[in-house]
């Protein structure tokens, strides 16, 4: 049976590690990628070397950085009696995306799941406890995942936290905005429901 | 619902098929291992997303064929759907409704709703729990998205639960790690349980009457929702369905096996180990009742299911009866066919037309199937 050249299999490896690509995948990447203008795979390769090199978490809130600390914990106008706790770093993205958010954030890396092993003492939590001491925080706001192992990394927190006498408090699950009632799928709408609020 | 049609594609031992429905009452009549049941098992897949003679669907894909594909169009009182199943050999299974992709393949389940009946239902009331919740569990989530949310949540926190017990037993977890899964057990355990014991109340009311009229006044059936912190001869009551009193009922059985959960690293409580009892009289027909009684009595329950998807959703399910009259005696299969005749979109499998009467017959749409080709005939 016909096989691959030694680089290209060890290439096609390589790329299999990575989440979300499969075998077949991973064939196709490096059959695309040996094709290449050499200078173009040089960039591609380089563009890892680098970012790997130069990517540190920020020693305040754990997030992914090129500096230390990073620019959102050095930000004159931000308010650091807030502070959002979020699973990973595209959830900070996502919350900046908004720009409504002037708070801080703490990135945990990860939720509580027995299955795959990780507990708390897994995620970010002995840095979070640290930064509490200081007094500054004033109320922190949970917004991990709405499925059970965000769920279950909230109470933890929230277990935790509350005995400090820092304000706790949940992101709301809710009817995206925009959206007719009739099209909302009926479990977010119960949601909705449940976490209604007076007017 | 009406099936309008149905259309195979590599599916099973069918190349190509198209058929199109227009009577009410439709039989498949065809020696064994033709593909009476392969058409049948088309239009469920199509209604459920998934066989109920399989668990692989690869065992689906026609031998050979690159992939199957199953599209059903059905007819209700307020809308009607269209819907595409699509099994690839390699990479993921596909189901569209009007044309649109699902992303969460659930989501299909209430687009068209069915109820099966083969020979494998006659274990209902004989067999094993499990069997019994997974019927209540198909019934609740044809008809409740919550439920299936509920569900789907539920089986997530056990199996992390679990996980987390093992971890606890050997030491590398401590025991205060369980109070947040526990919450969240308990949270969705008891919507789960709630809504089962609503389900099964309302199914006792309907299989009483369908049991009176198949055993022809002599036998009163009772179903008995028997939930897991149900104490014996404990009567179901109505706060069996308030999510709030089932917590906590769940709280406190939770907190008597705590110590022994963690000696045998595995969650002991909950609505996996539920069960329903089927009751005439003082007696139980599991242990009890004769092999007369336990069909008549599954017989009645799946009437009974008919009227509850149709109390739920506004609509009758189509009803799919694979190679089950054979199993029962004439007076009960003129029974049956009495009740759903005429109100029920039913397709019905069978190898002769010997045992149905020109009543019956007269209203059906006849089918002839030999090696995956479908005829229709004149009777």
């Amino acid at each position: 049976m016909a096989t691959f050249a030694r680089p290209i299999a060890r290439l096609i490896e390589e790329l299999t590690k990575l989440p979300g690509i499969g075998p077949k995948t991973a064939q196709r990447l490096a059959l695309h990628i040996v094709t290449l203008p050499r200078e173009e795979a040089h960039a591609l390769a380089g563009a890892i070397v680098e970012a790997r090199e130069k990517t540190i978490q920020c020693s305040v809130c754990c997030n992914l950085t090129d500096v230390d600390p990073c620019r959102i914990c050095t930000h004159e106008s931000r308010d650091r009696s807030l502070l959002c706790v979020v699973e990973d770093p595209k959830d900070v993205i996502a919350l900046e995306r908004t720009r409504e958010f002037k708070g801080v954030y703490h990135v945990l890396h990860g939720a509580i799941s027995p299955m795959e092993g990780i507990g708390p003492q897994d995620l970010r939590i002995q840095e979070l406890l640290q930064r509490l001491q200081g007094g500054e925080v004033k109320e922190i706001v949970l917004a991990t995942d709405p499925n059970p192992e965000g769920e279950a990394t909230a109470m933890y927190l929230a277990r935790l936290i509350k005995p400090l006498g820092i304000r706790v408090t949940r992101m709301a699950h809710g009817m995206p905005v925009g959206g007719d009632l009739e099209y909302i799928d009926e479990v977010t709408l119960t949601k909705a429901l449940e976490g209604r609020r007076e007017m | 619902m009406l099936l309008q049609r149905i259309q195979l594609q590599h599916f099973r031992n069918y190349q190509e098929l198209s058929l199109e429905f227009t009577a009410s009452l439709n039989l498949f009549v065809g020696e064994n291992a033709q593909g009476k049941s392969n058409l049948l098992e088309g239009i469920y897949l199509a209604a459920l997303g998934r066989s109920y003679r399989t668990t692989n669907d690869q065992d689906l894909i026609q031998w050979g064929a690159p992939f199957a594909r199953v599209r059903a169009e059905a007819e209700g009182e307020a809308a009607g759907c269209r819907i595409e199943i699509l099994l690839p050999r390699e990479g993921a299974k596909e189901i569209r409704v009007g044309g649109q992709p699902l992303r969460r393949h659930s989501d299909l389940l209430g687009t068209m709703n069915a109820v099966i009946f083969s020979p494998d239902d006659l274990q209902l009331v004989k067999g094993a729990p499990a069997l019994r919740r997974r019927f209540l569990d198909i019934e609740l989530a044809q008809v409740s998205p919550a439920y299936r949310h509920h569900f789907a949540r539920y089986h997530r926190v056990l199996r992390q639960r679990n996980n987390l017990l093992k971890a606890v037993n050997i030491g590398s977890a401590g025991r205060d790690a369980l109070v947040e899964w526990d919450e969240q057990l308990i949270a969705d355990g008891s919507r789960i349980i709630a809504k089962r014991a609503r389900a099964v109340r309302r199914l006792a009311g309907w299989s009483r009457e369908m049991q009176r009229r198949i055993s022809g006044g002599r036998e009163e059936l009772d179903l008995v929702y028997r939930p897991f912190f149900a104490r014996p001869g404990e009567a179901p009551g109505s706060e069996w369905e308030d999510p709030e009193a089932v917590a906590q009922r769940f709280r406190e059985a939770l907190a008597a096996v705590r110590r022994e959960e963690v000696v045998r690293a595995t969650t002991l409580v909950g609505p996996q180990r539920d069960d329903i009892a089927f009751m005439v009289g003082e007696i139980d027909l599991r242990y009890f009742g004769s092999q007369g009684q336990q069909r008549t009595a599954v017989l009645a329950t799946k009437l009974a299911e008919l009227e509850f998807v149709r109390e739920e959703t506004g609509e009758y399910p189509v009803l799919l009866l694979d190679d089950v009259m054979s199993e029962l005696d004439d007076e009960r299969k003129a029974r049956f066919l009495e009740t759903v005749t005429g109100r029920i979109n039913t397709f019905i499998t069978t190898t002769g037309l010997e045992s149905f009467t020109r009543e019956i017959l007269e209203q059906a749409a006849v089918y002839r199937i030999r090696a995956g080709t479908v005829v229709p005939e004149k009777v």
